[in-house]
């Protein structure tokens, strides 16, 4: 019989190109396809923004006095470091360091923490002042400074939720590397996991400044 | 391959495992095709039905069998059923997961898991949008495509059908990923690029825009929501808002979208012609460029929509330019599809019938597109029936008619038995008429002035309205009598053979129905592409390999 | 699974965090030098953006070292991101 090597030990064919092999690059491709849907979900935002930005620049410009730099400048800083540390989680993986990396995903997660914890005080502030949907002061003010602020709650409101999402997904990586499912020889999760990390990191590129930067 | 190995005969894939539990969490692409199909037929029969009642409170002015609220309420879920519940993930969901994996040479897709997601995702979007019928009040009002202002003030159930359609796009959206990933992937060894089926094209082109095109209408759906909740003003003029927006949002998708209709159906064409010819598909490469640049120009033509809604007139003859730009593409592949015709071996079988309806009626469909797309043209047409029957030639008459075509292309394959080829004639035959009737005169009626959306209209309205009503009967009962033959010969057709329409792509190398693994034996590839029909004797020469 | 011939070091990550906060300090001092909302200043700031996810795609990403067809991708949604915000634009800036 030909092809024997073809064949499994019940003499079925086996197909070379299966769906059911691990395929490392096809979860990479994957992945990277979901975050170009992030991308353009996010891009209709960044549509809107841009629109009005432009309908409302003074207006814009007026109602981001309320912003602080230097939290919006800590929390660039914090979430940079961040893909710093995971990314340096995945060297240390692939240098068979997996204590190493686990710390690293831990320091990522704290940076994290610590950026949902600046963001919960920069809200604080704000809805103490008055300046959130439904508040008097909100309704008081000019047409297009209220849009600004909506932009921004519903920007970072929903950057917020991918950064929660994305620390979970740490949290799963380091688990796995724990009980050894994730190892220098099968990174594919973790790196999947540090590329939505990055994403991350890149809208809160595009937001700061769109949203800090005013003055 | 020639005489040399000796085949098991395997189980089929419906015989590997039998419960319910082994089918809804089942991970064989076959499996969830085929939940996929049962999903889909049954949300077209409401979704038809729905309509059928509509051209009947149209049959006479004024109101017969509804009020006007009522009235409105049908034709959003209609539209939302038929465009998000059907249409979209038809012939990808069913066609594209049965036979995508078979027709490249492997045993699956390259995410199992994250296709039976796909599908439960499907299921929770079509139980979100259908439980908007049964509590406050009722389903939505505002028509599939949700304008602003009254998609936010609206009273009735929007920010449910909205999350719905939310949840179904993500569905969508998984589903291209997947077989993008899946082209890439997992193509049969020696199968390049070119040398793939033209099905696999039209849906690597398709997963493209579902992957890129759906999150931008997720994200818009939900400022909806959130506007609906916090009144900022988005798409308010009186809180400083353009409702113009909405609408840039909303078509940046939706026109897309029918591409993601569309292309599917092109790529099955393309698949049953040259077997009904027996021989080569006349400009392979054409074609599949082609796929791709209806794909990319889609991206750049939502405008047309909105023409009459206040965009300035620069865009508005930007927009005008490049629709009819993407036009041209898709008449390339109408010219190589008769042309493949030309000379050919023709066999009539329904595929073909069907095949040839679909040429006929979107021949109509772009050609009344290309009129829409024309500024001083659609100023007249907008908001007519005009519009209705231009898009009902496109996405029924084209998208479906092509999903009843393939149904009957893959049919033998899929169940292992043959369908009444006489009654399904009949079927075809009085579906296609009956379609012709009702979409006919609503283009005229439409040319002569009655707006869409109207549950009532001016007298002079009124014959052709009877006469569209009447065509929608023969219409209905042709789809019935069709589903009628397909669902009796699944249980109780005569026993298919292998290859019945003597085809050379892969699918007809395996059998009918296929196993588990779809292939019991490595795939016969011709290095002269995949509608090479030299390789025909050897295809059929496969079944005397297996005991 | 190496996909790239160098063997993995923290200093290019190291490398590469540095450079994101010069750029960093830097978007925030040209805001102030090209006032604040000016076109220009928009324009700079996003500019700089772009540079600073261009370091994110290329290095933590590893864009760098992958295959073409990933650049090829990532270049094409950029130009389609690109094409909206110009196409709405053209709508906008005429009305």
């Amino acid at each position: 019989m030909k092809n024997v090597s073809n064949l499994d030990n019940m003499g079925h064919y086996k197909i070379p190109n299966s769906g059911h092999n691990r395929d490392d690059e096809a979860k990479k491709l994957g992945m990277w396809l979901f975050l170009f849907t992030e991308i353009l979900l996010f891009g209709g935002l960044f549509f809107v923004y841009a629109i009005y930005r432009f309908k409302y620049f003074d207006e814009f410009k007026i109602i981001a006095e309320h912003m602080s730099i230097t939290l919006g400048a800590i929390n660039t800083v914090v979430l940079i470091a961040s893909s710093l540390t995971v990314a340096m989680s995945i060297t240390a993986m692939k240098k068979g360091k997996d204590n190493v990396a686990v710390l690293l995903i831990f320091i990522t997660i704290l940076f994290a923490m610590t950026f949902m914890v600046n963001k919960y005080f920069e809200w604080s502030d704000h809805i103490h002042h008055g300046l959130f949907m439904g508040a008097d002061a909100f309704n008081n003010l000019a047409k297009g400074e209220g849009m600004f602020l909506f932009l921004y709650y519903f920007m970072t409101g929903l950057h917020g939720l991918h950064i929660i999402v994305g620390a979970i997904l740490l949290g799963i990586v380091a688990y796995k590397i724990m009980n050894g499912s994730v190892n220098q020889d099968k990174l594919v999760f973790h790196e999947n996991a540090g590329l939505y990390w990055h994403l991350v990191d890149l809208i809160w590129i595009y937001l700061f400044p769109l949203f800090y930067l005013l003055h | 391959m020639s005489g040399t190995t000796v085949l098991l005969k395997e189980k089929n894939f419906y015989e590997e495992s039998s419960g319910l539990f082994s089918w809804i969490f089942t991970m064989d692409h076959k499996r969830i095709a085929l939940l996929y199909l049962y999903a889909i037929m049954t949300f077209f029969l409401v979704g038809m039905t729905l309509g059928f009642i509509m051209r009947l409170e149209l049959f006479a002015p004024g109101g017969q069998l509804m009020d006007p609220k009522t009235y409105n309420q049908m034709f959003t879920f209609h539209g939302v059923i038929m465009i998000f519940l059907v249409i979209i993930p038809s012939i990808p969901a069913v066609f594209g997961n049965f036979m995508l994996p078979i027709m490249l040479g492997t045993d699956d897709v390259a995410l199992p898991k994250l296709n039976l997601f796909s599908w439960w995702l499907y299921i929770i979007g079509a139980v979100m949008a259908l439980s908007t019928l049964f509590w406050g009040n009722g389903s939505a009002d505002t028509g599939w495509t949700f304008y602003a202002p009254y998609s936010v003030t609206s009273e009735t159930n929007v920010s449910m059908l909205l999350l719905a359609a939310f949840v179904l796009g993500f569905s969508s959206i998984l589903t291209g990923l997947n077989f993008i990933v899946t082209i890439h992937r997992l193509r049969a060894p020696g199968m390049t690029w070119f040398k793939m089926p033209l099905f696999a094209w039209g849906l690597y082109a398709t997963a493209w825009i579902q992957l890129l095109a759906t999150p931008i209408v997720g994200i818009t759906l939900l400022m909806v929501v959130v506007e609906r909740t916090f009144g900022i003003g988005l798409f308010d003029p009186s809180l400083g808002g353009d409702p113009v927006l909405y609408q840039h949002l909303f078509w940046i998708y939706s026109h897309p979208v029918v591409y993601v209709m569309i292309l599917p159906a092109m790529g099955i064409i393309s698949e049953i012609i040259p077997t009904a010819a027996q021989r080569v598909i006349f400009g392979y490469k054409a074609i599949a460029i082609s796929s791709m640049a209806i794909a990319f120009l889609g991206y750049f033509v939502w405008g047309h929509h909105m023409f009459t809604s206040g965009m300035s007139g620069e865009a508005r003859i930007v927009f005008s330019f490049v629709t009819f730009l993407v036009a041209i593409p898709t008449a390339i592949k109408v010219f190589n599809w008769i042309a493949t015709l030309y000379k050919g071996s023709i066999h009539i079988t329904p595929n073909l019938l069907w095949a040839s309806a679909f040429i006929f009626n979107f021949l109509i469909g772009g050609l009344t597109g290309l009129i829409n797309g024309a500024l001083a043209a659609d100023v007249h047409v907008h908001d007519t029936t005009y519009i209705v029957a231009h898009f009902h030639y496109t996405m029924f008459g084209g998208t479906i008619f092509v999903f009843f075509g393939g149904l009957h292309y893959w049919f033998p394959k899929i169940w292992g038995r043959m369908y009444n080829m006489k009654l399904a004639n009949v079927a075809l035959a009085l579906t296609f008429v009956g379609f012709n009737i009702t979409y006919g005169a609503m283009l005229t009626v439409g040319v002569h002035g009655m707006p869409r959306r109207y549950y009532d209209y001016l007298p002079e309205f009124e014959f052709l309205n009877k006469v569209s009503t009447i065509g929608s009967w023969v219409m209905v009962t042709g789809l019935l009598l069709m589903i009628y033959n397909l669902m009796r010969s699944a249980r109780k057709g005569e026993i298919a053979t292998r290859n019945p329409w003597n085809g050379v792509t892969l699918e007809w190398q395996v059998p009918s129905p296929p196993p588990l693994h779809n292939f019991d034996h490595k795939p016969i590839l011709s290095p002269n592409g995949p509608y090479d029909f030299g390789i025909l004797d050897q295809v059929n020469a496969l079944d005397e390999k297996r005991k | 699974m190496s996909d790239h011939s160098h063997s993995p070091s923290y200093k290019s990550d190291l490398i590469t965090f540095g450079i994101l906060m010069v750029l960093t300090a830097l978007t925030i001092w040209a805001s102030y030098a090209t006032g604040g909302t000016t076109v220009l200043a928009v324009s700079v700031a996003m500019g700089i953006a772009s540079i600073k996810a261009t370091f994110v795609v290329r290095n933590f990403m590893h864009i760098k070292y992958d295959d073409v067809i990933y650049k090829i991708f990532i270049g094409l949604v950029i130009l389609l991101f690109a094409s909206f915000i110009v196409m709405l634009a053209v709508d906008y800036a005429y009305r």
